[in-house]
């Protein structure tokens, strides 16, 4: 049972049940043609209450957004720190990629569910059933929102609370911890 | 015959007062003006081009739409509009449709940093997406935000139509003005029966416009010391967006029509239309809208910018792409 001496120390779990205010507001730009947000406003706010308040405690918005111009590759999410977070429209599935995926970008896809066929100058991508809605609920909301809450419970909002490489590593393993924990429910 | 360089379309526009207006703003860059009409506006005014759902999505031309939808880009920062696209702007409290959205292949926003009142009239709108979208080329660069005691003073000379004068004060409201002074020599805005002011007061948006609204008087010269720009179609000077129209000390004129004296050693800018100068809205939205860009102060409702701000990003990684480029069916039907 963790305890604390004031509103201030308290640990961030309890503070977030205390502070729990107005839902999260969700924003859509509606994706270009051959696109679609596979995670609808009704998806992100059904995850976001399974999941209570610590993982909207803090958050200020988010925002389902057209593919930003340019990149290394397609983008999944983003976070603004502090707490608005952006989930991009995807193409629609299957998708036909030019070049090859990264081998973590492989295993991160196929841990999703997809089905990764990688040729010479392409590769294809299926997202069998709600997999594609799954990927952008955990593989990108929830990743974006592990990287919100570390930055949240330092209370920092210009610098960095960690090293990028451990950020990372535990926005992943918050991720990966949420899709089990959602998985456990059915 | 020779096509024309671009299309203003209005998506569900429903006022015919802004349709008549809509239509003037094209005239003003002489492109062709049409309507995608759901809300009767063809019953009121048969005389205006229509346009249906599959000739406006399925058009030779890449669609813009004028929005500001989250992520739409801001206008001063689009590059020109390709020969033949759609601009597109909305109904006036609802916006572009999501079917336009979604096909468009780019979206454009024009940044208005007002508190109060932080949108224009939808005529106005177009005609400043307009002028940077097909016009202003070889524009003054802004180089970092300044402060606001750079912005000029502002003077409306003259206004000759009470709507015209409303819709003015809300443009200037809406890019960040907070005191606007106005030569109402002919009696539209101050001490006019009351139906006129009604409706001057609804163009202006004033039940939520903290714009500060003061009488020029008849004896009206500028602060000493002051340097005088005059904003206008049709006098000789350089272009507007070519003029530096900001300063301490700077005063802003814009006279509507001739009926106005310039001061001796006043400058002169040119609001440089390839039409018929359009109506008083019009104008003073092209040339607030040029002042708040050189200004470039950041709109209200704006986060930090992403590049100075801390933000985290997830991205599939791709490894080295090859030369070719996968396009996709829709994407050739487009081309």
């Amino acid at each position: 049972m963790p305890l604390s001496r004031s509103l201030r120390t308290d640990p961030y779990l309890m503070r977030a049940t205390r502070r729990a205010g107005a839902p999260v507001p969700v924003r859509v730009c509606p994706p270009r043609r051959g696109f679609v947000h596979p995670a609808d406003p009704a998806d992100i706010v059904r995850v976001l209450t399974f999941f209570g308040p610590a993982a909207a405690y803090g958050l200020r918005g988010i925002e389902l957004r057209q593919q930003p111009a340019a990149g290394t590759g397609p983008a999944v999410a983003a976070l603004r720190v502090p707490g608005l977070v952006l989930l991009f429209e995807q193409p629609a599935p299957p998708w036909d990629l030019s070049g090859q995926l990264t081998d973590v970008a492989t295993a991160r896809l196929q841990r999703a569910g997809a089905r990764v066929a990688t040729g010479q100058a392409s590769t294809r991508v299926d997202w069998p059933g709600s997999s594609l809605c799954d990927f952008m609920l955990f593989d990108g909301l929830m990743h974006e929102i592990g990287h919100h809450m570390i930055q949240h419970a330092a209370r920092k909002h210009r610098t960095r609370a960690m090293r990028t490489a451990d950020h990372e590593r535990r926005a992943d393993a918050y991720a990966v911890r949420a899709r089990h924990a959602w998985a456990a429910q059915w | 015959m020779v096509s024309p360089r671009a299309h203003l379309v209005g998506d569900g526009v429903q006022n015919p007062a802004n349709a008549e207006a809509l239509a003037e703003a094209a005239r003003m860059f002489a492109v062709p003006c049409s309507f995608r009409d759901s809300r009767g506006l063809a019953e009121r005014l048969p005389e205006l081009s229509t346009v249906d759902t599959a000739a406006l999505l399925g058009g030779p031309g890449p669609l813009i739409a004028v929005d500001n939808t989250p992520g739409a880009e801001s206008v001063y920062r689009a590059w020109p509009a390709l020969d033949g696209a759609s601009i597109v702007v909305g109904n006036e409290r609802r916006g572009i449709r999501p079917d336009v959205l979604r096909a468009a292949a780019k979206t454009v926003q024009i940044p208005m940093p007002g508190r109060g009142v932080n949108t224009l009239n939808v005529a106005t709108a177009a005609a400043v997406a307009l002028y940077y979208l097909l016009d202003a080329h070889g524009r003054r660069q802004a180089r970092a935000p300044r402060p606001d005691s750079h912005r000029p003073a502002l003077l409306l000379a003259a206004p000759r139509d009470h709507v015209e004068a409303g819709s003015s004060l809300r443009s200037a409201a809406a890019f960040g003005w907070q005191t606007v002074t106005v030569d109402d020599r002919e009696k539209v805005w101050f001490g006019t029966p009351r139906p006129v002011r009604n409706e001057a007061r609804a163009a202006a948006r004033s039940h939520r416009n903290p714009l500060r609204v003061v009488p020029a008087g008849d004896a009206w010269s500028p602060p000493p010391g002051s340097r005088v720009v005059i904003c206008a179609p049709d006098v000789d000077g350089p272009p507007l967006h070519r003029t530096e129209l900001t300063g301490t000390g700077t005063v802003l004129v814009i006279p509507d029509g001739e009926g106005w004296e310039p001061r001796p050693g006043a400058e002169f800018a040119r609001v440089a239309v390839p039409g018929e100068p359009g109506r008083y809205r019009l104008l003073t939205g092209i040339v607030l809208a040029e002042a708040a860009r050189q200004l470039s102060t950041r709109t209200a409702t704006a986060p930090r910018p992403p590049r100075r701000g801390l933000s985290y990003g997830s991205v599939l990684g791709q490894t080295a792409l090859p030369d070719t480029d996968l396009v996709q069916p829709w994407e050739l039907t487009q081309y």
